[in-house]
């Protein structure tokens, strides 16, 4: 059955309001309610911001796409669980690159003839006037010197990268193994991204060298024998054209 | 030395034993013990590296570096006695 309010309980539901009235004003009044349209502007700004920067995050991750997020390669988008020594708090790495592994072909062809050198003095016995144990202990250092060789190179190619974050690129040289180098340049200081692809195994294997001038100290960063750089330039381009809006 | 002169018995009896193989074995000692220091270096400078740009791989690393370590100063250890 419907409600029926004969014309005197209306007055109740005046009361009910007035009460509530009342209770208001004993309640100090914060800036929400007494302003609420001073606070709507930022907020309005902060929430705007955010779904700018997620559009833009969108947009630059279907320009990478889903895979290359393992740590041990050379195309790292997004990786996981990685941060580099000056990170801040808010930047997220973006891309991180490193040498194409098909750079690491003459270095790993070469410890493997070192290693396989030995062989050579069944043929041409250079340590035969050695005692036993003397020859083996050249055998030994040999194996050890050729080892040296290639953590050196193999901890030259892992640590030499070149980092894009949402902030600036970075590039981290290990030039020996105690000799490092660390630059890096604000996105809105980003003039230019260029990259070479020259050679018939960098075609092959679409690798190359990208080139980015800026206007800081250094004036020019390059990330040499990446892989698909044209991709990087396109990343490049596209987070230093959003940050410069 | 007697009286001011020398021994020439004593100098002559030495370069008769003495063999160039004690030679090559420093030789190689100091090999095997260069190696070791670069094994400290590799070391130092892994933590160094991984500090710079840490990755998951990080604990692996590190811990090849201490092992490679070990492992060096194993041999040189062995070779002292071996040699």
């Amino acid at each position: 059955m419907a409600d029926i309010y004969l014309s005197h309980e209306k007055p109740e539901k005046k009361e009910i309001t007035k009460t509530a009235k009342r209770i208001e004003p004993a309640v100090k009044p914060s800036m929400a309610t007494k302003e609420p349209k001073l606070m709507a502007k930022p907020l309005a700004a902060a929430k705007a911001a955010k779904i700018k920067e997620k559009r833009e995050q969108k947009s630059i991750n279907e320009l990478i796409g889903r895979g290359h997020r393992l740590p041990l390669g050379a195309f790292v988008a997004r990786p996981r669980n990685m941060n580099f020594e000056s990170q801040g708090r808010e930047e997220k790495i973006i891309l991180l690159l490193r040498r194409h592994w098909i750079t690491n072909m003459r270095w790993i062809f070469s410890a493997i003839g070192l290693a396989l050198a030995p062989l050579l003095l069944t043929v041409f016995p250079l340590l035969g006037s050695f005692p036993p144990r003397l020859q083996a202990a050249a055998l030994m250092l040999w194996y050890l010197l050729v080892l040296a060789f290639t953590i050196q190179q193999l901890l030259s190619w892992f640590f030499n990268v070149g980092i894009v974050t949402n902030k600036r690129v970075v590039d981290i040289d290990f030039f020996n193994l105690i000799h490092k180098r660390i630059s890096d340049a604000e996105l809105d200081r980003v003039q230019d991204v260029t990259f070479t692809v020259s050679g018939i195994l960098r075609t092959m294997f679409n690798f190359g060298t990208v080139f980015i001038q800026t206007a800081a100290e250094k004036p020019e960063l390059s990330f040499e024998d990446v892989p698909n750089p044209s991709l990087v330039t396109k990343v490049l381009e596209k987070i230093v054209r959003m940050k410069k809006q | 030395m007697n009286g001011g002169t020398i021994d020439w018995n004593k100098i002559a009896v030495f370069l008769i034993h003495f063999s160039p193989w004690i030679l090559v074995r420093i030789l190689f000692l100091a090999g095997f013990a260069a190696y070791l220091v670069f094994a400290a270096v590799v070391a130092i400078q892994i933590f160094a590296m991984t500090k710079t740009v840490s990755s998951p791989l990080n604990f692996l690393v590190r811990l090849f570096g201490f092992l490679h370590f070990v492992f060096a100063l194993g041999v040189l250890l062995f070779m002292l006695g071996a040699l």
